[in-house]
């Protein structure tokens, strides 16, 4: 029976092979054109043989893609055990991942490509091979629903752009689907497949049979089958639109002369007065995060070089940075030089992002530079240098302009702060002269009268990053033409094409209509001549206005109300993870009009991107509220048992109701590694099992640190942590390694035993480490950090994550400041506040060292140079340390000790052991630290609030 | 595309139809189910802004397409004033305002109200 179905198979995939050979359509294995019950006996007779035989390798992939078409989006492998028993005895993955890559090889069969399939090097066979797998159909429709309008324009652009589209188009939160869009080749192809399946007679990308099973489980969910059939019926009508104009049209594309399409442009100078009445020259940068989006990369793959600035070439920067210049201005020092150069360089260049993002970041244009200054007081850069009648202008030069010009156009000198730049205010006159002309030419600017135009019948969108207009594909645009003198004619130019003449008679105006555009960027210029009587001197000089115009599909509502919404929820820093919200590397503010609340409410998001047991209220807020107090609501994430239920989440959603207001959501999506951790509760008791999607070319290594003893390792069998360990009370750090990256968790549960105290929840932390050994501090502060990033999970993950990090502190307090006086510390800080005397006695050295140490006002940070030049100025004073050094490293240690450096072992180390045997400088910094604390604290209860 | 002269009464239709109006089932001129419309799409654009704000880009937009733009201003009030009133749009304080400094009211978008009848098909609710 086996032997039957091979051969089937390969005729089947023999014969799709041929038929696709001229369009170079790929084959998928799901196409096998078989019945349900083929395959479920199939897997029986396979499951049975309990082997891999080479006689049988087209059976096994169509089961593996199946497989990835039914698994529910979580774990690829255990599904595939759980179809075919005795897997994981006698199954082999690399053997399944050669059997595809044979396929397509011998049968043109898809070859996945992109990152995803780099890190997810074997399943990602399976999974695109099962074409559009049933967990992420909905995502799919939704999506095609939302693009529609794009792809029905873009009919014409071609396979690869289709499905880069899709791909640049995704703007949603399932990071399984944002992997599944990089195979663009097969996006493509589905689109194209769901919108020609009614056109008979050609080679479909997708067999008819195998398309019809996908639509039909796609449509037995409400809502997807809406969307896909609103998006295939646009998608049609677009289709039967383009055949039709393009047999009409032939002649007309012939003779049309197009110039090229207008480029996406650099940086726009932008300048401001100071309140001096100097002008403060810059640029305004466009968004980079749809710029980052769009090239593919993602904020972690700037992780990788760093950054500078045009007038700021000492000062690199992570290249994360770049992101907070999104949108924003920048005052420059001074212009890159040459101009050429970008406002911002990367040190070494990211694959797509770096050609992207470069002519972006480069000044446009060249000097003179025409800035007119307009109604808010700021002046901004005029592309095309042409003045107008009864403006004001700001021109910037690179040198001085004669005095002969600056005379005639009565130029008034400004102070500019950018370096090495001219600038001059120009007043233009309403009526102007033709040896006013002369000048204007000899400064390279042209002249244009007053003409006008204007959008009428829709209030138009303005873009300051695009410089124009934003209308949508549905919106006719009409634009209103008129001039403070007569015209003889107006004409019109879209995008370089042949002018429109529109003559006017014993008129200064006309409304023109130029239709609905198609989506991208337009330039419309607009030329006025003037009546014959009003003489031909100036006519000659008149310049055509240039209007740029984007035109963008519709975007649904719950889209593009986001930003327009009476109650928003600002998440600082942008882009931060759920995880870094819970450990307080983020936070969230909530604005709103005052004298009203917003219930925060929690939502669970499983992998089909479908809400999982409703919403969970978290309380009600006033508005606006601070960080603080949401962060008092989303404590309650860490409890249970909602902890349990996020952990187990794929997408995590705060929400913000404000009634009518509206509301507001921040989305935290749960990035899907190749190797990832997973606590699981089985028959009263928990283990923690290694996940493992990546290839198997680079060794994993597996790594136990217990929560009783967090610096001793112990090392782990991988077929053990892929098995599952058990979890024993009170938890440990578990960390799998993959090529030079680290994957950690942290699981901790409660004793099996009744609890009769609060106290037995504790833990009795201990280190493998001496105090005596000050070189560990390295080690210690290597081991906190891990510790520090690895995810807590279960139902005490969180607090026992806290208390080790905390026993961490103490640990190295005790081994720079000794154990006493480190413990008296920890004492203090607990609530024994008279202690604070003592240990001010007990730092050692001259009582003066202590006493300005607490007397000195330190910051929470304590690391500004102002404050580190002040602790190395007390420490010199009483002969403590003069070494600039190790009393920075001293500070650092005691109030940000996640700031050490520790890449240079060879120099740290030594440090360490220099700062031991100097306890008075280590007691003094932490010293320093609690008494800010302990101030602040009291400052805190004193004012009825409580201390950050 | 085609670049073409149109009409002030032809510029009122197909405003209409980029508004997602019936051109034809609207009656002639600026009629109130056009200026609503235009306000409504206006303060999804503009929001949050003032009133004033609001209103004066509405009229802009509109001027010389019928009516007289004293006129048109005092249309273009009232029937802001109904969307106000029904929810079309919503006017609210700031979301900056402390208790010190408090701003003039802000306009805002609403979702549209609807009702889902028997037969599962939804009908928006609106001034018209």
């Amino acid at each position: 029976m086996l032997i039957e179905a091979q051969t089937r198979l390969e005729d089947q995939f023999a014969k799709l092979s041929r038929e696709r050979a001229a369009n170079k359509y790929p084959v998928y294995a799901l196409e096998h054109g078989l019945e349900a019950s083929d395959i479920d006996a199939i897997r029986q007779e396979l499951g049975r043989e309990q082997t891999l035989r080479r006689e049988h390798w087209l059976l096994w992939i169509v089961i593996a893609a199946e497989v990835g078409y039914s698994y529910d989006g979580d774990e690829y492998w255990i599904s595939f055990a759980a179809e075919m028993p005795g897997w994981s005895q006698f199954g082999d993955r690399e053997t399944i991942r050669e059997w595809f890559r044979r396929f397509a090889s011998d049968f043109s069969g898809f070859t996945p490509r992109g990152r995803w399939a780099e890190h997810f090097s074997i399943i990602a066979w399976p999974i695109t091979h099962s074409i559009l797998p049933r967990y992420l159909q909905s995502h799919f429709a939704q999506h095609l629903h939302d693009l529609r309008y794009e792809l029905a324009s873009s009919y014409d652009i071609g396979i690869e752009k289709l499905g880069e589209l899709l791909k640049a188009g995704y703007h949603g939160y399932s990071s399984r689907f944002g992997n599944f869009l990089e195979q663009t080749e097969l996006t493509s192809r589905l689109v194209l497949a769901l919108r020609d399946e009614d056109v008979q007679d050609t080679v479909a990308p997708v067999t008819k049979a195998t398309l019809t099973r996908i639509v039909s489980d796609l449509e037995r969910q409400r809502a997807a089958r809406d969307y896909l059939s609103v998006a295939r019926r646009v998608l049609r009508e677009a289709r039967l639109q383009a055949t039709t104009r393009l047999v009409a049209s032939t002649t007309v594309v012939v003779t049309e002369a197009r110039t090229a399409e207008p480029e996406g442009g650099g940086l726009k100078l932008i300048a401001r007065r100071s309140s001096g009445g100097s002008w403060n020259l810059g640029v305004t940068f466009p968004d980079l995060m749809a710029l980052l989006r769009r090239s593919g990369a993602t904020v972690g793959t700037l992780g990788v070089t760093r950054i500078r600035l045009s007038d700021k070439a000492d000062s690199w920067m992570p290249a994360q940075a770049l992101l907070s210049y999104s949108g924003k201005e920048y005052a420059l020092r001074a212009l890159p030089i040459p101009l050429t150069r970008g406002v911002v360089e990367f040190e070494q260049q990211i694959r797509g992002f770096s050609d992207l993002v470069a002519p972006k970041l480069r000044i446009q244009g060249s000097a003179p530079w025409l800035l007119r200054i307009q109604g808010d007081g700021a002046a901004r850069q005029v592309l095309g240098n042409h003045v107008r009648s009864g403006q004001i202008y700001l021109v910037i030069t690179q040198g001085k302009i004669s005095d002969d010009v600056a005379v005639r156009l009565e130029l008034r000198e400004q102070e500019c702060q950018t370096n090495d730049v001219g600038a001059y205010l120009i007043d233009i006159p309403r009526r102007i002269g033709d040896e006013y002309l002369r000048a204007l030419a000899q400064l390279k600017l042209g002249y244009a009268l007053q003409a006008h135009v204007e959008p009428v019948g829709l209030v138009p969108r303005w873009n300051e990053t695009v410089g124009g207009s934003v209308w949508l594909s549905t919106e006719e645009l009409i634009l209103r033409l008129w001039a403070d003198f007569d015209v003889g004619e107006f004409a019109i130019r879209l995008d370089g094409r042949d002018r429109t003449l529109i003559p006017v008679h014993n008129s200064n105006d006309a409304i023109v209509s130029l239709g609905t555009l198609p989506i991208g960027r337009h330039v419309i210029e607009v030329g006025t001549t003037i009546a014959r009587d009003q003489g031909a001197k100036i006519a000659r000089s008149l310049q055509p206005e240039q209007i740029v115009v984007e035109v963008r599909a519709p975007v649904p509502w719950r889209e593009g109300i986001r930003h327009q919404a009476g109650v928003r929820a600002v998440l600082e820093p942008p882009e931060s993870s759920f995880e870094d919200l819970m450990n307080g590397r983020a936070e969230i503010a909530l604005h709103g009009p005052a004298d009203r609340n917003a219930m925060a409410e929690l939502r669970l998001f499983d992998a089909n991107g479908h809400q999982v047991d409703g919403s969970e209220e978290l309380g009600q807020l006033p508005l606006p509220s601070s960080a603080t107090a949401v962060h008092r609501i989303i404590e309650k994430l860490r409890t249970e048992p909602l902890s349990e239920k996020i952990q187990a989440a794929h997408r995590v959603d705060l929400v913000f109701r404000g009634d009518e207001l509206g509301s507001s959501s921040l989305t935290f999506p749960k990035d899907v590694e190749p190797l990832r951790w997973k606590l699981e509760h089985k028959q009263a008791r928990y283990a923690i099992r290694l996940i493992d999607e990546a290839g198997p070319e680079q060794e994993i290594r597996v790594e136990r640190y217990d929560m009783r003893v967090p610096d001793r390792r112990e090392r782990l069998e991988l077929d053990l942590s892929l098995a599952g360990v058990p979890v024993e009370p009170p938890g440990s750090l578990f960390v799998a390694r993959h090529e030079k990256r680290l994957f950690s968790t942290i699981p901790s549960i409660a004793p099996q035993q009744r609890l009769t105290a609060f106290t037995d929840l504790g833990i009795d932390i201990k280190f493998a480490s001496s105090p005596d050994h000050p070189r560990r501090i390295g080690l210690l502060l290597a081991l906190q950090r891990r510790w520090g990033r690895a995810q807590a999970l279960g139902p005490l993950g969180m607090v026992r994550k806290a208390n080790v990090l905390a026993a961490f502190e103490q640990q190295i307090a005790r081994m720079a400041c000794g154990p006493s006086w480190a413990d008296r510390a920890r004492d203090c800080r607990g609530g024994q506040k008279m202690l604070l005397d003592r240990l001010q006695r007990e730092v050692g050295g001259s009582p003066g060292f202590a006493s300005r140490m607490r007397s000195t006002q330190w910051s929470k940070t304590g690391l500004s140079r102002v404050e580190r030049e002040e602790f190395l100025k007390i420490a010199k004073t009483y002969s403590v340390s003069g070494n600039p050094e190790l009393c920075e490293l001293a500070m650092r240690l005691a109030f940000q000790p996640n700031t050490i450096p520790l890449a240079d072992l060879d120099k740290i180390l030594p440090a360490f052991e220099e700062l031991a045997r100097n306890p008075i400088l280590a007691r003094g910094a932490f010293f320093a630290k609690l008494s800010t604390d302990m101030a602040a604290r009291e400052r805190a209860a004193s004012s009825g609030g409580e201390a950050a | 595309m085609t670049i073409s002269v149109v009409a002030p009464k032809v510029v009122v239709q197909r405003t209409a139809r980029s508004l997602g109006l019936d051109p034809l089932a609207i009656s002639e001129g600026l009629s109130t189910e056009l200026i609503a419309q235009a306000l409504r799409r206006a303060a999804h654009i503009l929001a949050p802004c003032a009133r004033h704000e609001l209103e004066s880009a509405v009229v802009q937009s509109l001027a010389g397409l019928g009516t007289g733009n004293d006129a048109l201003a005092v249309s273009v009030g009232t029937i802001l004033e109904e969307l106000i009133i029904y929810g079309d749009i919503l006017e609210m304080r700031g979301a900056d305002d402390g208790y010190l400094s408090r701003g003039g009211l802000l306009l805002r978008p609403a979702p549209p109200s609807f009702v889902v009848r028997s037969d599962r098909s939804v009908a928006i609710l609106g001034k018209h």
